[in-house]
C-alpha cells in the first residue's frame, strides 16, 4: 500500500465564468522514501494537486478520484479524522514563505502550534518538551534554536523558507509536498535549501512530492520526474531519463529551455516553447499541446492520447510514442 | 526568558504561556516608556482616576444637599475655601467636578467595553463564517447603522429606568455597528491570507484558527477602535448628561456644564463650566494619544526592527 496514492483525480474549479477543469485524470503514488518531482508550467495544476491531498481546495470545488493516505481516502474522511490526518500524514511546505507565516506570532510559537495540535489530548507534551522540540526541529533546518522567539518579518527570505520547512517536520509526516518550495528565493540560498531538503528526505525516509516550473531542480532531487500538461501527466520516468531523452514534446522544450554549461549553440540559440499554455476553461480539440507542438499530424487536432508505455518504465502521452519515433 | 531549566521542565504549558506574557507585557510597558507623549497622557489620565478614587475620602456626597449649603456664598470666584468657586446654589465646583470624574470615567470605559465586545464579536461572526450568518448580522448591524443615534438615544434613555446603568446600555447598543463594520471588513481580509490555509492544513478547527490566527491580527485595529471609542463614549455620557438625560441623583461633568448652563457663561462665571469642561478635553486626549501609541507598541509588525 502506498503512502500517497492519486487515482483518476479530476479537480474542477466552478468560477463565475463557468467551470474550469484545473486537473484532468491524474494518478501518482509514493512510497516510504520516494521522491517524486512534479513539473509544468504555471496553470497547468500542479499546485491544485498539492491543495487537493489534504482537502484544502475552496468548498465549490468539485473533486472526483481518490486521494488515497495511507490507504484511507481523504474525501470519505469525517471532520475530526481529517484534522488529525492533516500534517500527521502528509505536510505541506508552502510557497510563498512570509505569507505562509503569521506576522504577529513568533516563529517559534506556530511551530509549537501544529505540534500542540497534535499532541494526544490525555498525555499533551509538557511546555519543556514542546520547547526542545521546536529547538530541534530548528536546529535541524540550521537555524538557531534562540530564534525561535523572533517575528518572521526579523528573518530573511531563506530562512523564513525553513522555518516552513521545519514546520512541515514538526509532526512527522510520512509524505512532504514541497510547493515550489525555492521560488523567489536567490539561487544560492535555492541551493541551500534544496540541500537541505534532500538530507532530510534521506535521514528520514520521507516520501517527497517536490512542485515545480524548474525541471534542473527536480533531476537533482527526485528520483521520478512527471510533467504535467493542462492537467495531465504528459510523460512519466526516471528523472534523468526524462530530462536527457525526452519522449514527449513538451517535456522536449521544457527540457531544452535550460541552456547547457560550455554548449556554444544553445547559448546563442535558447530554445522556448512559442504560444502560451491553454486556457483550462476552453481546452484545445484533441490533444491539448497540439497547438504548440512542432511534431503535430493532423491525427492531434482530434484524438486525445492518453499515457502510452514508452519503455524502461516510461511513459508518455504523445501519438508518436510507441511508434518509431521522429 | 530568565527561568532555569529545570523550571522550564517542571513548568505546566499554562505557567510557560503565562511567563510569555509577562515578559511580553514588560517588553511592551518598556517601549511604551519610551514614548513622551504617552506617558504624559498616561501621567494625566492616572490624575483623573486618583482625582474620581479619592472623592468619597475629601468630601461626602450630602455635602452637596441644599440644606448643607445654604450658609455658603452662591457663585464665588474662586477662593481659598473654594479653589474653584462655588455654583448657584452655593455648592463647592471643585468637590462637584471630582465627583463627577467618577461618573464620566465609570461610565465612558464600562460603555466602551460594551460597544467594543458587541461589535468585535458580531464583526468576527460575520467575517468569519461569511454566508447566511455574515448576510443576517450586517443587516442588523446597517439597521442599527442607519438610525440617527442621538434621538434612539433620547428615547432608550427616556422609556428606560434613569440612571448609570441605562446610560451605558444606551451608548453601548448604539455605537456598537461601526466597530463590527471595522472588524468584520479586517476579518474578511485576513480569513484570506496564506497562513490561515496553513493553519488548516495544520489540522486547525475554526475556533482555534478565529482565536490563534484571526484575533490577534484584528486586534490592533481594535485598540485602535477602542481608544476612539472611550472618547466618544465620555462625550457622548456628556451630551445625554447636558440634555438632562443622565442620572438627576448623580454629579457628572455633563451635569455640571448643563447647571452651568447658559447663565454661568452670560454671567461670566468662568470657573463654573471650563474646570468640567477642560477635563473633558483632557481626558479624551489623554486615551487618544495612549491608545496611539499601545497600538504602535502592541503592533509587531509596526515596531523599529
Amino acid at each position: 500500500m502506498s503512502l500517497l496514492e492519486l487515482r483518476d483525480l479530476h479537480v474542477t474549479y466552478h468560477t463565475a465564468d463557468g467551470p474550469v477543469p484545473a486537473v484532468r485524470g491524474v494518478n501518482l503514488s509514493l512510497d516510504t522514501g520516494d521522491t517524486v518531482g512534479l513539473a509544468g508550467e504555471s496553470g497547468c495544476g500542479k499546485s491544485t494537486i498539492a491543495g487537493a491531498v489534504l482537502r484544502l481546495l475552496p468548498k465549490s470545488t468539485e473533486i472526483t478520484g481518490q486521494v488515497l493516505l495511507d490507504g484511507d481516502d481523504v474525501y470519505q474522511m469525517k471532520p475530526g479524522r481529517l484534522r488529525a490526518a492533516r500534517w500527521t500524514s502528509a505536510a505541506i511546505v508552502f510557497q510563498g514563505a512570509l505569507h505562509s507565516l503569521n506576522p504577529v506570532r513568533c516563529i517559534g510559537q506556530q511551530i509549537e502550534e501544529a505540534i500542540q495540535l497534535h499532541a494526544p489530548a490525555s498525555g499533551a507534551m509538557t511546555a519543556g518538551a514542546t520547547r526542545t522540540r521546536v529547538g530541534d526541529l530548528l536546529d535541524r533546518v540550521g537555524i538557531p534554536a534562540t530564534r525561535a522567539e523572533r517575528y518572521p518579518h526579523q528573518l530573511s527570505g531563506g530562512q523564513r523558507q525553513r522555518v516552513l520547512i521545519a514546520l512541515a517536520l514538526a509532526c512527522e509526516p510520512k509524505v512532504l509536498i514541497a510547493d515550489e518550495p525555492t521560488t523567489a528565493l536567490d539561487v544560492m540560498v535555492q541551493a541551500q535549501v534544496l540541500a537541505l531538503l534532500e538530507e532530510l528526505q534521506r535521514e528520514q525516509g520521507l516520501a517527497l512530492l517536490f512542485i515545480t516550473h524548474d525541471l534542473s531542480v527536480l533531476t537533482h532531487t527526485c528520483e521520478r520526474l512527471a510533467v504535467m500538461y493542462a492537467g495531465r501527466i504528459v510523460e512519466e520516468g526516471l528523472s534523468r531519463e526524462v530530462f536527457v531523452t525526452p519522449q514527449h514534446p513538451y517535456s522536449r522544450a521544457l527540457a531544452a529551455a535550460f541552456p547547457t554549461i560550455g554548449d556554444q549553440s544553445s547559448r546563442m540559440n535558447p530554445q522556448g516553447l512559442a504560444g502560451d499554455p491553454p486556457d483550462p476553461s476552453a481546452l484545445p480539440t484533441g490533444c491539448p499541446f497540439h497547438l504548440r507542438c512542432a511534431l503535430a499530424v493532423p491525427e492531434c487536432t482530434t484524438n486525445d492520447v492518453g499515457l502510452r508505455d514508452a519503455g524502461d518504465g516510461r511513459r508518455a502521452a504523445c501519438v508518436h510514442v510507441g511508434a518509431a519515433y521522429v | 526568558m530568565t527561568a532555569t531549566t529545570d523550571e522550564v521542565l517542571l513548568a505546566s504549558p499554562r505557567s510557560i504561556r503565562w511567563a510569555r506574557r509577562r515578559a511580553s507585557a514588560a517588553d511592551a510597558w518598556r517601549r511604551l516608556r519610551r514614548d513622551r507623549l504617552a506617558m504624559a497622557a498616561l501621567f494625566v489620565l492616572l490624575g483623573f482616576i486618583v482625582m474620581a478614587l479619592i472623592a468619597p475620602l475629601v468630601s461626602d456626597r450630602a455635602d452637596f444637599n441644599a440644606i448643607n449649603t445654604g450658609d455658603n456664598p452662591t457663585n464665588r470666584p474662586p477662593t481659598g475655601t473654594f479653589i474653584l468657586g462655588t455654583d448657584s446654589l452655593g455648592r463647592s465646583v471643585a468637590l462637584q467636578v471630582m465627583w463627577g470624574a467618577r461618573i464620566s470615567l465609570a461610565v465612558g470605559l464600562a460603555a466602551t467595553v460594551l460597544m467594543i465586545g458587541i461589535g468585535v464579536v458580531v464583526g468576527l461572526a460575520a467575517g468569519f463564517f461569511g454566508g447566511w450568518i455574515d448576510a443576517l448580522l450586517m443587516r442588523i448591524t446597517d439597521w442599527f447603522m442607519v438610525i440617527p443615534f442621538l434621538p434612539l438615544a433620547i428615547v432608550l434613555a427616556t422609556i428606560l429606568e434613569r440612571g448609570v446603568g441605562t446610560i451605558v446600555l444606551v451608548i453601548g447598543i448604539t455605537s456598537w455597528p461601526s466597530t463590527a463594520r471595522l472588524v468584520r471588513s479586517q476579518v474578511l481580509s485576513v480569513r484570506e491570507r496564506l497562513y490561515v490555509d496553513r493553519a488548516r492544513a495544520l489540522g486547525a478547527g475554526r475556533l482555534h484558527i478565529v482565536g490563534r490566527h484571526i484575533l490577534p491580527n484584528v486586534t490592533p485595529l481594535i485598540l485602535a477602535n477602542t481608544t476612539l471609542a472611550v472618547p466618544i463614549a465620555i462625550l457622548t455620557e456628556t451630551t445625554l448628561s447636558f440634555l438632562g438625560l443622565g442620572d438627576p441623583t448623580q454629579t457628572s461633568w455633563g451635569g455640571l456644564l448643563e447647571s452651568a448652563g447658559t447663565t454661568a457663561v452670560k454671567a461670566g462665571y468662568w470657573w463654573q463650566y471650563l474646570p468640567p469642561g477642560i477635563g473633558i478635553v483632557m481626558v479624551v486626549l489623554a486615551f487618544t494619544v495612549i491608545g496611539r501609541a499601545l497600538e504602535e507598541v502592541l503592533d509587531p509588525r509596526l515596531r523599529e526592527r
